[in-house]
């Protein structure tokens, strides 16, 4: 009897205990999206913060240790999310969505976003700030907002429409000439009216370090936003063209140290306009190409400006608008600054790379292997990596095995000498670990379940073991590193680059995955 | 001493016993409405299938205690991803049934279950791999009501013999919402079908 007792136990206990190796499958899982997407991490004092694409909702992987948890955001869904440079706060694109059925009934049985007809929808953007590991209350933005730039306190950011963003969608009115200010300690927004289609934004700041101005392009004009009033307003809006007919498109900003003047490059255009803040005047610098871009060196108080079009480099002093143009073997496209000079690279086909020292006006060629795709300038300012990618039309020998493969090059910059590496696949990405008396090179290759790393002072490599291949590295605030990974539900490791010790957190994608978006009650039904 | 042959007669280890022992013993299949929104993560439809065992024992002349127990497995796999969904249930019951013969062969009757429902959300991203760090397992527990009514066919049997069942029953089945860690909650219920073979001692 004991035996026919115990079986009849175990066959309820085996049959309520599933193993992971024979999970039921009875069809195909249909996902709107992914439940989370590695590269959109965002470390902050807090920890990593993580979208969760699928749900809609946040995650917080504290550091240095402590179990995943949910951000609650509210009803609705995160949209984008962002950080401020001080990496002190967060802030979250929220939409929030409200049904208008014309049935009563109908509208009695809509609860959750799915159940509402996409005619009927009525979605609205708030913006959460995430601070101290809860989001603080929402703040509405009326309009359509996707972007968001920030000044360098953290205290003011202006949200702005980007019709680069290739997942916008618009719904309803939508006012172009509209961006709206957000004081974030005050949890205040203010819409102000600019020109039409805003999408570049710089700030200016006093001696304190608190931000005084905002600058923002649209097209044909500029609007200066002063920040320093109860209310935040439009101080002065400078045109780029009288002609009504005519579109000037900028493209490019820089301030110049003092704040002063506003460097604005524009499409198709090899004008540089100089608009002068404090005077409210303009200086229109001719350049010798349509400029790719350009950087504000502050120690020397200059401009540097790389063109796509013209294998020279021009830098503009900001006393009298003169240029240095310095000639070049071949074009180059983008600009790494240091404290006193630049490093110019291209990331189209060409080979070199140039240092330019902006106190001697020393110039620095580099000759890679292959053409780069990325450039990361060390903390210490001694080196420098490019990642280069595998090129077409294979030489012989030596050459072909560098043309034929993706690679990275260490570039000293207090010389001229690279030190070419292949690399067992493309580069994704470069993090720095400096202490007093060491630099190392963390990098990230695509399918390579490991992290090189790179003693920069005696070549020392060694290889951190990876359970999954890489997507995305960073740095937190405590030292050490996040790398993300291609995992369906969520993988992140933590490396701490002084003993190479590793802490994986999985499974955070999941979380809030069975909470639906609800709609927003109150409005439901309403005409 | 009904106990020890229910129990013998249950696992089919025991020889036939011909005695009026007021006892049922059902293996059955049913099935739960489920319009959760987070049920679509582990199933296409919004039904839970499930098999289970029912016990009854008769009390009175219309009278039977029942108590029972029933297993949902469902699952999905999302096929770009690699990750796949499961949802196990355990639903355990306890309640009156009430019903009355017609002939000894047609049984009509109402029951209302008290019910207990204890679920199990599994998430895999690696389902080749025993042990893989994307393995995420949360459960919830609900309580909740069914009630149901049916008819039962019985097999005409003298005094002191087995007589085999047949049953059929819907209903009304309400839980609570059951909170499953962080990863969210679920409220099955609606529409409630069960249907069995079994054995009237």
């Amino acid at each position: 009897m004991r035996n026919l007792t115990f079986n009849l136990l175990a066959a309820v206990v085996l049959s309520s205990c599933a193993g992971w190796n024979h999970l039921p499958s009875q069809g195909e899982l249909n996902l709107d999206a992914e439940l989370w997407d590695p590269s959109r991490a965002q470390a902050t004092e807090d920890g990593l913060y993580v979208p969760l694409t699928q749900a809609g909702g946040l995650a917080l992987l504290p550091t240095p240790r402590g179990e995943p948890k949910r951000i609650d955001l509210g009803e609705g869904r995160l949209t984008k999310l962002t950080a401020s440079p001080d990496r002190s706060r967060l802030v979250a694109f929220v939409e929030t969505y409200a049904c208008h059925e014309d049935d009563p009934d109908e509208a009695k049985r809509d609860r959750y976003l799915g159940d509402c007809p996409k005619k009927n929808l009525e979605t609205t953007t708030t913006l959460r700030v995430v601070e101290g590991k809860k989001a603080l209350p929402a703040t509405e933005v009326g309009g359509s907002f996707n972007a968001i730039e920030y000044a360098d306190d953290g205290r003011f950011a202006i949200a702005y429409l980007d019709f680069s963003d290739p997942t916008l969608e618009l719904q309803g009115v939508v006012n172009l000439t509209s961006v709206v200010v957000l004081d974030l300690e005050r949890g205040a927004s203010t819409p102000v009216t600019v020109g039409f289609a805003a999408d570049r934004v710089l700030f200016t700041h006093t001696l304190d370090g608190e931000a005084e101005r905002a600058v923002v392009l649209s097209q044909n004009e500029v609007a200066v936003i002063d920040l320093t009033t109860e209310v935040p307003t439009n101080s002065v809006t400078f045109p780029l063209t009288l002609d009504p007919d005519s579109v000037v498109t900028p493209v490019g900003i820089a301030l110049t140290p003092d704040g002063r003047y506003a460097l604005i490059s524009v499409a198709g255009s090899s004008d540089l306009y100089a608009l002068d803040l404090m005077n409210e005047s303009i200086n229109i610098v001719e350049l010798s190409h349509n400029p790719t871009d350009m950087a504000v060196n502050a120690v020397t108080d200059r401009t540097v400006l790389v063109y796509e079009s013209g294998s020279v480099v021009e830098v503009l002093e900001h006393t009298y608008f003169d240029l240095d143009v310095f000639t070049l073997d071949e074009p180059m496209s983008r600009i790494e600054t240091g404290e006193d000079f630049t490093l110019l690279w291209s990331d189209g086909d060409e080979h070199d790379a140039y240092l330019l020292d902006l106190q001697s006006n020393q110039l620095v060629e580099y000759r890679l292997q292959n053409p780069a795709i990325s450039m990361h300038v060390a903390p210490t300012e001694d080196f420098a990596i490019a990642l280069t990618r595998a090129e077409s039309g294979f030489g012989s020998g030596i050459e072909g095995v560098y043309d034929a493969s993706p690679g990275m090059e260490v570039l000293h910059l207090s010389g001229d000498e690279t030190e070419p590496f292949l690399l067992e696949g493309t580069g994704l990405g470069v993090a720095w670990a400096a202490t007093e008396s060491s630099l190392h090179a963390l990098v990230l290759q695509d399918g390579a379940e490991y992290v090189y790393k790179l003693d920069m002072y005696t070549g020392r490599a060694e290889e951190v073991s990876l359970t999954e291949p890489p997507v995305a590295i960073g740095s937190m605030s405590d030292g050490s590193f996040f790398i993300t990974h291609e995992s369906g539900l969520g993988l992140v490791t933590f490396l701490d680059p002084k003993t190479n010790e590793t802490r994986e957190v999985s499974g955070f994608a999941t979380l809030g995955i069975g909470d639906p978006v609800e709609l927003i009650q109150d409005k439901k039904g309403g005409q | 001493m009904r106990t020890v042959l229910c129990l013998a007669l249950f696992a089919g280890s025991a020889p036939a016993v011909a005695a009026d022992l007021g006892l049922q013993l059902s293996g059955e299949l049913g099935r739960l409405h489920n319009a959760d929104p987070t049920y679509d993560l582990f199933s296409n439809r919004d039904v839970m299938p499930s098999r289970g065992l029912r016990v009854g024992l008769t009390v009175a002349d219309t009278v039977t205690i029942e108590t029972g127990w029933h297993r949902v497995r469902r699952g999905l796999t999302e096929p770009t991803l690699g990750i796949q969904t499961a949802f196990f249930a355990d639903e355990f019951i306890l309640g009156p049934k009430i019903s009355r013969g017609f002939g000894d062969v047609f049984y009509p009757y109402v029951a209302t279950h008290g019910a207990l429902m204890r679920g199990v959300m599994k998430f895999d991203d690696d389902p080749d791999s025993r042990r893989n760090a994307g393995q995420v397992a949360e459960a919830g527990v609900a309580l909740g009501v069914l009630a149901m009514g049916g008819v039962e066919l019985r097999s005409p049997a003298k005094e002191g013999k087995i007589a085999f069942s047949v049953h059929l029953e819907g209903g009304y089945g309400w839980f609570q919402t059951a909170a499953y860690g962080d990863l969210g909650t679920m409220q099955p219920g609606g529409f409630a079908l069960k249907t069995g073979i079994g054995l009237r001692l």
